[in-house]
């Protein structure tokens, strides 16, 4: 394996780590009640399909990045437009990951400031993406088993406090249930197309990827049953007023004299956090170097490591104005952004056929072969 | 956040500077100079306080009617 490619289970812990993020903490598709881990289930299908769907991409164009195969299928202008609304899409969320990463250090060390803390994370995680994509692919093959048995250790120590009673009655609100479904698919499900920028570096291209959609229902069965615990904990009421659901669960925890059980996993949530963020910084620069058709990747880390950090200084200082701003529109402007843009090539894809296969591009424009 | 922008360009000329400058890779020089202007622009429009740029966020407010409403049809509550 060379120092570009990733294995197959890399990409899978990648793809779990892409998925639990700051979806673990933060406790998505509350909003639809106690039937949140209906919706949650039913979301996940939209999930299942966007992972099938840059799977297929992938295996159409072998070794080719998503940006360069939307100017094959879509042409030169079209390709730059769909390209540019997912590049966008793709830094609003690294603001809103950066963001949400520092409101929660900061909930352990107030007295931090954002002018210190967003350029601190942001710079440790350009170093890792300095080191290139096989050292990420090795960052996720540490954190992805720990990440897994600290929530695993957190759902069996809440499910103490759990009362079951809280979730019935079941599916009485199908309008409910509908829009958390949606709600769901935008996030935390929608955001896997991220993963797309990743699946060039496959060392096998043409193998199997039955890894990915394991791994995938992993993520799948952790949501549903952190969305079931937190609900019969908190209550359907008091989950929307607390900002880190899973964090105040296990604040309801105690065992004798062996109190603030919750700091044991401030690791989870830190390299969920930090994880989710590297691998949306190192897509976004992957994006932007072939947008621009650069040679190199490591070039731009910086400035748009740079350019993140004052946009999301510029953007958000407030928390109060982000989780009433983020919390209502980014599940839709996610599912749109993320739908749409793997949709239409597979489309394309599938219409244009075998026109497509004799106007690629030469393989000097992979990115697993590039000098990146 | 004035000496988070100087930190950010002294470490962007340092580490990137004399590599490209010798390699003489103009697309990577427009890149990294397009970004760093932009930064540096809001940067200070943010530290001057003066608000003369347009503000990213006020496309997200573009869609919060919209995101508000599908709210209200699902009985959804944030």
């Amino acid at each position: 394996m060379d120092n570009s490619s990733l294995s197959e289970r890399q990409l899978a812990f990648l793809l779990f780590m892409t998925l639990m993020g700051n979806a673990l903490i933060l406790a998505p598709i509350s909003g639809s009640g106690r039937d949140a881990w209906i919706a949650n289930l039913l979301a996940s299908l939209v999930g299942l399909y966007l992972l099938f769907a840059i799977i297929s991409i992938q295996k159409a164009f072998p070794g080719q990045s998503i940006i360069k195969i939307s100017e094959i299928c879509l042409g030169k202008v079209a390709g730059k437009i769909l390209s540019f609304i997912f590049i966008t899409m793709i830094f609003y969320s690294i603001i809103i990951y950066l963001f949400d990463a520092c409101i929660l250090i900061r909930t352990i060390f107030p007295f931090l400031t954002c002018y210190l803390l967003r350029p601190l994370v942001v710079i440790s995680i350009a170093y890792c993406i300095y080191k290139g994509s096989n050292s990420i692919g090795r960052l996720a093959d540490l954190f992805a088993p720990v990440t897994l048995l600290f929530i695993i250790g957190s759902l069996l120590i809440i499910t103490t406090a759990a009362d079951f009673s809280r979730l019935q009655p079941i599916a009485a609100d199908w309008r409910m249930l509908v829009g958390g479904t949606l709600d769901g698919a935008g996030w935390p499900y929608s955001v896997i197309t991220v993963l797309a920028l990743f699946l060039p570096f496959k060392s096998d291209p043409g193998g199997k990827h039955r890894l990915l959609y394991i791994w995938f229902f992993v993520g799948v069965i952790i949501f549903t049953v952190r969305s079931m615990l937190v609900m019969a904990i908190l209550g359907p009421e008091y989950v929307l007023l607390v900002r880190f659901p899973l964090y105040a669960s296990l604040r309801f925890v105690a065992y004798a004299d062996f109190q603030r059980v919750e700091l044991f996993f401030f690791v989870l949530w830190f390299i969920s956090g930090f994880m989710v963020l590297l691998i949306n910084y190192m897509a976004g620069v992957l994006a932007v170097k072939e947008y621009f058709n650069l040679t190199h990747f490591k070039s731009i880390i910086l400035p748009t490591g740079f350019f993140l950090t004052v946009i999301s200084l510029y953007m958000y200082n407030s928390d109060m104005e982000f989780y009433t701003l983020e919390g209502i529109t980014t599940p839709l402007l996610k599912l749109s952004i993320n739908l749409l843009y793997p949709t239409i090539l597979l489309l394309a894809i599938k219409i244009r056929g075998r026109s497509l296969q004799s106007s690629q591009v030469g393989p000097d424009s992979s990115p697993a072969s590039s000098k990146a | 956040m004035i000496g988070l922008m100087i930190v950010f360009l002294l470490l962007i000329i340092i580490v990137e500077g004399p590599g490209i400058v010798k390699r003489r890779e103009w697309k990577e020089i427009f890149v990294i100079s397009f970004f760093s202007l932009l930064a540096l622009l809001y940067g200070l429009d943010y530290a001057l306080r003066s608000y003369l740029l347009p503000d990213p966020k006020s496309l997200i407010y573009m869609l919060l009617p919209l995101a508000e409403q599908v709210m209200a049809f699902f009985n959804l509550t944030h």
